[in-house]
């Protein structure tokens, strides 16, 4: 979830609810109230005409044209003493004037008259003026709740993306840092004492990265330079010792036995240096090449190496796929699987490789699964190990692709395993 | 002729000394940059094999000392970090060749004949042996003064030879030398053979009075007259 959202649910989540109270509250006040003035006014109308009937002046017309009525009903006194001297309450009254009864408040009450005589009045008001007046008042609260609330919102976005402009500047800024490229200057220009903060702390980490990565640099070359020179050494001495005259075919045997383990060794060194270089991101000069070019080319050569092989291939493209990546990284990727297959497929095997336009898939003829979690790792080799394998073949495919936006996978189907790379953002 | 080896690492300044002694030149070391400079500042060479991490320096420097002097020694650089970056600068800076370690004796020996005698081959590099000479960057090949032409891998094998000519090669170090990375764990090498077998008839209807000997069933020699 983004900050700017988390922030804007996080504030408006009690105010929509300290707002919806305070609407409720004003809608519930205000029909009270306006229940209320019906009432007091039912109660004038009564009084006056109690009063009216009790000094024995004219009585006002029972339908006056006013959608007001009453009527005078007599009680005995025991009826009088079983009700309520007052009562209000709610009933269906007619209306001449508008020829229907419609929903009213009623009031009740009882008052003896000169004679003694127990009466009982009841004065109507229908309540569909008020109950209009309630709805605009809902109605109103309603909308006047909505448009604050829209405001609200509103003017919380648009503060918070003014004021995180700043942030925002700094996470692409981030998005786009590489180590060992010279990147901009982290942007700083900013009041606000908290980015300014995470300004200066981004500085010095890069700052740090950058001497690291650097020392890291320095160490491979020098680790290269240390490592290599031994090796160059005891590999030319044994040469050397290839040339003498007084050489016979036994020890000759044995040195180049030496000579060969020795290359081993030179190899691995050589491609654990790679390795490390994939993973600092040291191959950051990317042109646009065609995969399925180098696949044809590494095929034809692989080809010629294994050939007492007779192992057939079967090439399925419905496209070029051309990747952004740097040219001796494609080299890597590409040789190394189709290495991988000629080497791991026995005598007259199938190779199938499929290419279209967002990858490519190779795959060779298996007996079982391979550990789908350990088949990129390093020195990963099910079968034991292999006289002058490495181990390293997947590793390297696998840190190719991570540095490159690609995606590889290993899936075994139908006796066959089979992998497959796939450019990340063309799936 | 003599030559200059600039090497810090001792052991491989020694094995190199010996075999070039053995090739018959005249050898001096210097194992530091003010070793170096004071020996060059004295003596004249016909070629500098420079390394380029020395412990006091850059060897890069030495070369763009020895330049400024206006002097016209050939220069090779050596370096292990096999970095493009280097070789550019070498090259850029003058050197005449460059070598990344771990390189073989017999190849500095091969290129050191070759850059000495580039001077008369109108600056190309080439590589000579009896009566065969093959110009590396034209890729060609002439055999008694005629043209050869060879297939790439046949070109690339003859090369690999012409720059050891009279050592051991075995043949598994030769397949990773030809055909790259691929081959390192070929177990079986009958595309070398055929490769070889096309080679050898090639040069021998060419009349060459050299000729790729296999030795004790793991390898192979480039005899000379």
């Amino acid at each position: 979830m983004k900050l700017a959202y988390k922030i804007i649910l996080t504030f408006l989540t009690p105010l929509v609810l300290a707002l919806g109270l305070w609407g409720w509250l004003s809608y519930r006040t205000m029909s009270e109230k306006i229940h209320a003035d019906t009432d007091l006014i039912l109660r004038d109308y009564s009084d006056d005409i109690i009063m009216r009937f009790l000094s024995g002046k004219e009585l006002p017309e029972r339908f006056n044209g006013a959608y007001n009525t009453y009527y005078i009903e007599s009680l005995t006194a025991e009826e009088a003493a079983s009700v309520n001297a007052v009562e209000y309450g709610e009933a269906e009254a007619f209306l001449r004037s508008q020829e229907e009864f419609a929903s009213s408040r009623i009031r009740k009450q009882v008052f003896q008259d000169s004679e003694g005589n127990f009466r009982r009045l009841t004065v109507s008001l229908p309540t569909f003026e008020q109950e209009v007046l309630v709805e605009h008042v809902l109605w109103w609260t309603i909308i006047l709740f909505a448009v604050l609330l829209l405001a609200l919102l509103a003017i919380c976005i648009v503060s918070l993306n003014y004021n995180m402009r700043p942030l925002y500047r700094l996470l692409k800024w981030i998005d786009g840092y590489q180590p060992g490229l010279h990147a901009d200057k982290v942007p700083s220009d900013t009041d606000i004492v908290e980015f300014r903060k995470l300004a200066s702390t981004l500085e010095e980490a890069v700052t740090r990265i950058e001497s690291q990565y650097e020392e890291r640099k320095i160490f491979i070359g020098n680790a290269s330079h240390e490592l290599q020179t031994p090796l160059a050494v005891c590999n030319n001495r044994i040469e050397m010792l290839l040339e003498r005259p007084d050489l016979n075919e036994e020890i000759a045997t044995e040195l180049i036995k030496i000579h060969r383990s020795l290359g081993g060794l030179v190899r691995l060194n050589k491609t654990l240096l790679l390795l490390s270089k994939i993973e600092n991101g040291q191959f950051p000069q990317t042109s646009e090449i065609d995969l399925s070019a180098l696949l044809q080319e590494n095929i034809k050569l692989n080809q010629e190496i294994y050939g007492h092989k007779n192992i057939c291939i079967d090439v399925e493209s419905t496209s070029g796929c051309v990747v952004s990546i740097d040219e001796q990284m494609a080299s890597i990727l590409v040789g190394n699987l189709v290495k991988n297959a000629f080497i791991y497929t026995s005598q007259g095997g199938q190779i199938e490789v499929k290419i279209w336009e967002s990858g490519f898939s190779i795959s060779n003829p298996g007996t079982a699964p391979l550990d789908k979690d350990m088949v990129f790792r390093r020195f990963y080799q099910p079968s034991g190990r292999r006289e002058g394998a490495t181990g390293l073949g997947l590793a390297l495919v696998y840190s190719v692709c991570i540095n490159n936006g690609l995606d590889v996978n290993y899936d075994f189907e139908n006796g066959r395993h089979i992998f497959s790379v796939i450019l990340k953002n063309s799936k | 002729m003599k030559l200059l080896i600039i090497e810090d690492e001792i052991s491989l300044q020694e094995i190199m000394a010996s075999a070039l002694k053995k090739e018959g030149y005249i050898v001096e070391t210097a194992s530091d940059c003010k070793t170096a400079e004071d020996k060059l500042s004295v003596y004249n060479y016909d070629c500098v094999i420079l390394d380029i991490t020395l412990p006091d320096g850059n060897g890069l420097d030495i070369l763009a000392d020895i330049k400024k002097s206006g002097s016209s020694v050939n220069i090779i650089i050596t370096s292990a970090r096999d970095s493009i970056d280097d070789k550019i600068k070498g090259l850029e800076l003058g050197a005449d060749d460059y070598l990344a370690k771990p390189f073989h004796i017999a190849e500095l020996a091969a290129r050191i004949r070759s850059v000495t005698r580039r001077s008369r081959n109108a600056g190309e590099l080439s590589y000579k042996a009896g009566n065969v000479t093959l110009y590396e960057s034209s890729q060609r090949l002439t055999i008694g003064g005629n043209e050869v032409s060879l297939l790439k891998k046949e070109f690339d094998i003859l090369k690999y030879f012409l720059m050891r000519p009279g050592h051991m090669v075995d043949k598994a170090v030769l397949a990773e030398a030809v055909w790259g990375d691929h081959a390192d764990q070929s177990d079986d090498f009958q595309y070398v053979y055929a490769q070889m077998k096309n080679l050898r008839r090639k040069l021998s209807e060419a009349g060459a009075d050299i000729e790729i000997k296999s030795v004790y069933g793991f390898g192979y020699k480039l005899i000379t007259p």
